[in-house]
């Protein structure tokens, strides 16, 4: 399974010049946690709605500053052809718990740990239909285990 | 930000006792040897995509500073 299967979303950007109050709408507003700030098609940072609770409202910054001084940097990020191993690997490297899914340098989705979860639940339940039919019905067309007693 | 495959790249630590983290590049997948980079970190041997950020340091296998 390739991250490309994963990632049904895509990345909802904002320009690093705006403010954390329009971030916060943005969020509501697409319904996503985590935004991708781009400058000039440049990937430079991510921020998250956590991000704006322990940074903004955790400290006391007004919602009036720049989305750039509240964001992280140095982002992580994973290609849409890679397997999903190594998107594995990415999030337990790094503890983060989503990451930018780029063809080339450009962003073209978000990937979550919730996505691979969801994924991987899938997958294991298609691996483990066969011993659930067994477990349920147990024996369906065999003859009765044990021979009747005769007194 | 440019870097080429087999130049240095060190995060700085931001808290006191915090060690720099650094790693190799492998590849730069922008047009102009820009981010992002493919990364092989020291400390884990992960090799993963960055976009790194303004305190980021790239510096080339001789150690002279590329840009940053």
């Amino acid at each position: 399974m390739k991250v490309a299967d994963l990632s049904a979303r895509p990345a909802v950007t904002i320009s690093p010049d705006a403010t954390v109050a329009q971030a916060a709408t943005l969020m509501s507003r697409a319904g996503v946690g985590c935004l991708v700030v781009v400058d000039r098609d440049q990937l430079v940072g991510i921020v998250t709605d956590r991000d704006l609770v322990v940074r903004v409202l955790g400290t006391g910054v007004s919602p009036d500053v720049r989305i750039d001084s509240v964001m992280s940097t140095n982002v992580v990020a994973i290609d849409r052809h890679a397997d999903i191993r190594d998107a594995i690997s990415s999030f337990h490297h790094h503890a983060v718990r989503r990451m930018p899914v780029v063809d080339g340098d450009q962003v073209v989705g978000l990937v979550s740990l919730d996505d691979l979860i969801v994924a991987l639940s899938k997958v294991f339940a298609d691996v483990t239909h066969g011993m659930t039919a067994q477990l349920v019905f147990p024996h369906g067309n065999d003859e009765p285990p044990v021979p009747a007693l005769r007194c | 930000m440019r870097a080429r495959p087999g130049s240095q790249l060190i995060i700085t630590g931001h808290h006191v006792g915090q060690p720099d983290r650094t790693g190799e590049v492998l590849e730069a997948r922008g047009p102009g040897d820009t981010a992002p980079f493919l990364v092989r970190w020291d400390d884990t041997g992960h090799v993963g995509l960055l976009f790194p950020g303004s305190d980021c340091v790239i510096k080339e296998l001789h150690r002279s500073e590329v840009t940053s």
